[in-house]
């Protein structure tokens, strides 16, 4: 499945088709969960597998459709970000015993209360 | 501005709702964990998101240029968030400097250097603008309107001698006139007659001839000339078409004509009709060249005549020089009309015989051959008629063919 994800991704980066874009990342991911199924443990390094999905598909949507300026610095900064924010809830499924609803209800609020802010503080810095 | 979603906003979308399903189904929080990334990314995009303020002034740095010349187009850019901006050139000008697309942050002037590939009256001016959020998950997208002409003019073709006209009119100019009166060309002597001035006595000839003996002289007067442009059809092979070559050498005859202070007229005479009334001054040529810049090979069927030209653009004993491709019989029937009706009138052949290459066959050679006799038989009509041809080829100078023309008039006599 892994396999077939990567030739996806490949067909979509010549062919410069988005849907394949997203179609090889769900691949991928359902070849890490196959994974995980198998050992039967928390995989510590999901933060990293985290940001290099992030990575995959900033680098995959940005090829499909160039920025005329600079992103790099700002895809990069994501990317860090989403590794902390995985270790993050790791780290949260961890103490909280597994409840995975309740990590999931905590991951949306986190990212709503996130929203929120950023929102505010837009419309701050355009006033 | 019209808003749109990426096709990152769909992907980040459906690939964290999926990693947020399995996560749940298969208990696994590392999908949770991966999947929650992509959700915040959306979740920003989609806040923080606004439609950015554009607006674009475009300044040439010259309204009018010369063909081949290089024009910086300066884009002052202002805008409320970074945004794309695409600037669409016109086909002949070729960016040489700066990058299009260009993308600005905030209020910045961008300047492109375009290069002017060929002649022709320009209006750039349309901005597609792109903006994007933080994110690049939600895209504006507009045009904007910049317009500005820009007008690119030929190059001149060097012509040292032109053709002169039989008669020239009463306005004092370069050209020695056939008539007699005040001047500095010496024409002849006669005899004395009351009223003479005594500085024309000539006194050697009248101490000869033991009588008053005066000088004649040849004034200086102008003369009226109209350039015919025959736009009815023309002949292409890529860039190049024999209409070029014709507004080429339309506007190198107008500005040759006016420095010898001759009054010059226009007729663009073709699917439509555009006329210039005889003028001098730098001012006239302007009007000619812009005139002859807007030419086009418009297709039409109707039958015109000089019935459409107004009576006062093609004055009496004006030279009338005709550019054209002789394709057209509504042109060449107009032609050998302006003779019958007295005009003193030379045509230069813009030959499109070049552009016509004969094709394989064994028939489309002899199709060839057959054309290339009748406009044989055409040019020998005209010359029947007086009318001098000279054709003019990627073999010839404007100079050689103005040349034929000057030698074709020098033994022809002007019949009524």
């Amino acid at each position: 499945m892994g396999g077939l994800g990567l030739l996806a991704l490949v067909v979509g980066l010549v062919g410069r088709w988005s849907p394949l874009l997203q179609l090889a990342l769900s691949l991928v991911v359902a070849d890490y969960a196959g994974a995980l199924l198998d050992t039967g443990k928390i995989d510590a390094l999901a933060p990293l597998v985290a940001a290099a999905f992030l990575a995959t598909g900033e680098l995959a949507y940005t090829s499909i459709e160039p920025p005329a300026r600079r992103v790099w610095p700002f895809s990069f900064g994501m990317v860090v970000a989403a590794a902390g924010v995985a270790a993050l809830l790791l780290g949260a499924a961890g103490a909280g015993g597994g409840h995975l609803l309740d990590l999931a209800l905590g991951m949306l609020a986190a990212a709503g209360a996130l929203a929120i802010v950023a929102r505010l503080a837009s419309t701050a810095s355009r006033g | 501005m019209t808003r749109g979603a990426t096709a990152k906003l769909a992907g980040y979308t459906g690939f964290a709702a999926l990693a947020l399903f399995l996560g749940l189904a298969l208990r696994l929080p590392e999908l949770i964990a991966v999947g929650a990334p992509f959700a915040l990314v959306v979740g920003l995009g989609l806040l923080v998101e606004r439609r950015p303020m554009v607006s674009v002034t475009l300044t040439p740095d010259r309204a009018r240029a010369i063909e081949g010349e290089t024009v910086a187009l300066e884009l002052d850019v202002k805008a409320s968030a970074p945004v794309e901006l695409y600037l669409r050139l016109p086909q002949d000008l070729e960016l040489v400097e700066g990058s299009n697309p260009f993308a600005v942050d905030g209020d910045e002037v961008v300047t492109l250097r375009v290069r002017a590939a060929r002649w022709g009256a320009y209006v750039p001016g349309i901005v597609y603008v792109r903006g994007y959020d933080r994110f690049r998950v939600v895209r504006w997208e507009t045009r904007l309107d910049a317009r500005t002409p820009l007008k690119v003019y030929p190059h001149a073709e060097y012509l040292r001698s032109i053709a002169r006209p039989l008669r020239t009119q009463v306005f004092s100019g370069n050209q020695v006139a056939r008539e007699r009166g005040d001047g500095i060309e010496f024409a002849d002597l006669r005899p004395f007659v009351a009223g003479d001035l005594v500085r024309r006595v000539n006194w050697r000839a009248s101490a000869r001839r033991q009588e008053l003996w005066v000088n004649d002289y040849h004034p200086e007067r102008n003369s009226d000339v109209i350039l015919f442009l025959d736009s009815f059809a023309e002949a292409r092979r890529g860039d190049a078409s024999t209409l070029d070559q014709a507004v080429r050498a339309t506007a190198a005859l107008a500005a040759r004509y006016l420095r010898e202070k001759d009054r010059v007229g226009l007729v663009s005479f073709g699917g439509t009709v555009n006329w210039l009334l005889p003028a001098t001054g730098v001012l006239q040529l302007y009007r000619i060249v812009d005139a002859a810049l807007d030419s086009r090979i418009v297709l039409n069927y109707a039958w015109r005549n000089l019935d459409v030209v107004p009576r006062r653009t093609l004055p009496p004993h004006a030279l009338v020089l005709a550019v054209s491709p002789l394709l057209d019989e509504r042109a060449t029937s107009a032609l050998l009309d302006l003779r019958a009706r007295g005009f003193d009138l030379a045509v230069i052949e813009v030959s499109p015989v070049e552009y016509v290459a004969p094709g394989p066959s064994e028939s489309d050679r002899v199709g060839h051959r057959l054309w290339s006799l009748k406009r044989e038989a055409q040019r020998t009509r005209y010359e029947r008629a007086g009318v001098p041809v000279a054709i003019w080829s990627d073999d010839t100078s404007l100079a050689g063919a103005l040349e034929e023309v000057k030698s074709f008039r020098r033994y022809a006599r002007s019949a009524r």
